[in-house]
């Protein structure tokens, strides 16, 4: 959803995007998926006012109810969309290019309590956080390792579970989500881009969200 | 370069007047020359000149580090830090630095590539070049590095260097999803051909061409030096004494064992000619040949002072930079050239001999899920060539290598007589001389 990656001016590095400039308002997920960038939440580590070309900042809907919203802009990638940049231009220091980066990136609450989506599953597995994730250079195929996860059985926490796999298409990810709970959770993390590469400051997270009928190995 | 010696050894003696037991300065000045191209055009050429001084200081086990941008402010820096190592808790694990009376070989960067005023020719080279061999879409980057650097520390090193080296890399499409991708790593100017790395690139995005969907279960992978480099990357980093120690190594308590085939030779020897051919590491020790695994079994860890001191051993001269730079610790130890020591096999009869396996030409984001046990997955990206019964028969697409990283080692059963240095991003890093190597028999997965 970088509009720079979108354009291939990262296409050596960081990849190209099985997303094309003429997508946006196709659907990506189901009506449950809202992904938002938003920098100017207050205190936390992908916070800024402004961007690195003096853009005020803004939240920008990636998805909005499973349609590819917008992307995220500089001026130079706005430029040759024709239109308004939304503020995504970072550089890590001075003396590196600002380029498009993500800032704090969520998935939009939902209506559920936590314990609500759990009591709702007969079979299956939280996934509370994974590791070993990785992504295809266009954004396509990614795949998460459980680190801490429990089995569900009949809505109950059935105990701890190892190892479980899901190895899934972008598409296939968004489109499998059928409930999103209130409560949002935002991780601090670093974002490598660019070349030279840059460190950036994030967060992403969100609500606890179910995936209906996913293989997990 | 005496004259960053010289500002490094005042600074040390500085630390030393305001109370450190132990000091390393490290005075460095970079030109940084860079194109970046994509979409068959040039978008950027930026050039840097940085310069840093970075400080190391213990008083008794208590260390701090810090580094200066303004080499003029350089010598304010050693009173205040080593009033903070005063107010600092102890390191259980600080060793002590290296001490000796050290000899350093020359240093002979090419001038003509530490002249070169126009980068950009190499781009452009390269981008024709994939077009002619078959590209419609080429991107990469072309750089030329020109470092200078003057170190002394309270154990006696006191020491210059200089260095310059290009490298290109060139990434180019035929289809949207047909890509190959090839790198130029050169120390000398006359050793970088931007035409033949960008026809290369070409070459490759046309075999990659309508890619179908890739197969799961078990499958030989032969993989070129550039695909190899993540997993080189990845590995060698986990033979820092450091790694081991913290346990998100898979090389814990393996000296003596066997972590790979009898065909492998693992080295880390920034004295060859090369891109990052040094003098000496972070502590000014004299850098040297450091055989890691020997004909499968590994043989150490790479150390500094500290590591060494702790696996009651001596330093291998891999002690890494004073101060962290993006994703590392500070003053761990690092390989600094790895080389994979080649075999005596052509790549065409590498593919003669596969009845079935994959050819690999890149790949990234080689993750792990347990650093102790090896279990990793990696993302093959650009040309994916499928090999049945020692010919190639098409492309494939959207797979992922799902395996384990001792196992991989353990299972390459051949090398390629020919090696080439390679290095790309942060993905192929450091800078590695490599082969073509087989692996029998690696796993393969697909998303559901």
């Amino acid at each position: 959803m970088e509009a720079d990656r979108i354009l291939g001016r990262e296409m050596s590095q960081a990849g190209k995007s099985f997303v094309s400039p003429d997508m946006v308002g196709k659907k990506i997920g189901s009506e449950y998926a809202t992904v938002i960038d938003d920098p100017t939440v207050p205190g936390t580590y992908g916070y800024y006012a402004y961007d690195q070309e003096g853009v005020k900042a803004r939240p920008r809907y990636l998805y909005r109810n499973g349609l590819i919203n917008e992307f995220l802009q500089n001026r130079e990638t706005a430029s040759q969309l024709g239109i308004q940049s939304n503020g995504s231009s970072r550089s890590e220091t001075y003396l590196r290019e600002p380029i498009v980066r993500m800032a704090n990136t969520f998935v939009a609450p939902g209506d559920f309590q936590d314990d609500e989506l759990i009591g709702s599953i007969k079979k299956g597995v939280l996934m509370r956080s994974f590791t070993e994730w990785n992504i295809d250079d266009k954004r396509y195929n990614q795949k998460y390792v459980s680190r801490e996860a429990y089995f569900i059985s009949d809505g109950e926490l059935a105990g701890p579970a190892r190892k479980c796999t899901l190895e899934i298409t972008t598409p296939g990810f968004w489109g499998a989500i059928d409930a999103v709970s209130r409560k949002i959770e935002l991780l601090s993390g670093e974002c490598g881009k660019g070349d030279p590469i840059q460190g950036m400051s994030v967060t992403n997270g969100g609500p606890m969200i179910r995936l209906r009928e996913v293989s997990l190995r | 370069m005496k004259r960053l010696a010289e500002l490094a050894e005042r600074v040390m003696e500085e630390s030393r007047k305001a109370g450190a037991t132990d000091a390393i300065a490290e005075a460095i000045e970079s030109y940084t020359q860079q194109v970046r191209f994509s979409n068959n055009q040039i978008d950027a050429v930026n050039s840097w000149t940085e310069n840093h001084l970075a400080l190391f200081v213990a008083v008794g086990k208590r260390v701090v580090s810090s580094d200066v941008r303004d080499l003029n402010s350089a010598d304010s820096l050693a009173k205040g830090l080593v009033e903070m190592a005063k107010r600092t808790p102890p390191s259980k694990s600080y060793g002590g630095v290296a001490s000796g009376k050290f000899k350093y070989r020359t240093a002979r960067p090419d001038k003509r590539l530490v002249q070169l005023k126009n980068p950009a020719k190499f781009a452009l080279d390269s981008i024709n070049a994939a077009v002619r061999a078959g590209a419609n879409n080429v991107g990469g980057t072309f750089f030329i590095r020109h470092e200078k650097v003057g170190l002394a520390s309270s154990g006696g090193a006191l020491g210059s260097d200089e260095s310059a080296s290009c490298d290109l890399s060139v990434r180019a499409f035929s289809q949207p999803e047909a890509s190959g991708h090839a790198v130029c790593c050169a120390s000398r100017l006359s050793g970088m051909d931007a035409r033949r790395t960008g026809e290369r690139a070409g070459e490759l995005a046309v075999k990659a061409k309508n890619p179908v969907h890739g197969n799961q279960g078990k499958t030989d992978l032969i993989l070129e030096p550039l695909c190899l480099g993540s997993f080189v990357q990845s590995t060698s980093d986990m033979m820092s004494a450091l790694r081991v120690e913290i346990s998100t190594s898979m090389f814990v308590k393996k000296i003596g064992k066997r972590v790979a085939s009898d065909e492998v030779t693992f080295v880390d020897d920034p004295t060859v000619d090369s891109t990052t051919t040094r003098l000496f590491d972070h502590e000014g020790v004299p850098t040297r040949r450091n055989v890691m695994i020997k004909d499968g079994t590994l043989r150490t860890y790479f150390h500094n002072t500290s590591t060494a001191k702790r696996f009651k051993t001596k330093t291998t001269a891999n002690a890494g930079p004073l101060i962290p730079t993006s994703f590392t610790f500070a003053a761990q130890p690092i390989p600094l050239h790895p080389i994979i020591v080649p075999g005596d096999w052509t790549l065409e009869e590498m593919i003669a001999d596969t009845a079935r396996g994959l050819y690999l030409n890149n790949t990234w984001y080689t993750r792990y899920q347990n650093y102790a046990t090896g279990e990793f997955s990696s993302i093959p990206r650009d040309a994916i060539i499928a090999v049945e019964n020692g010919e190639v028969v098409g492309a494939v697409k959207n797979i992922r290598v799902s395996d384990n990283m001792l196992n991989f080692w353990k299972s390459v059963d051949a090398l390629s007589k020919e090696s080439e240095e390679i290095y790309w991003w942060d993905e192929a890093a450091p800078p590695s001389d490599l082969p073509i190597v087989r692996a029998k028999a690696m796993n393969i997965t697909r998303s559901s």
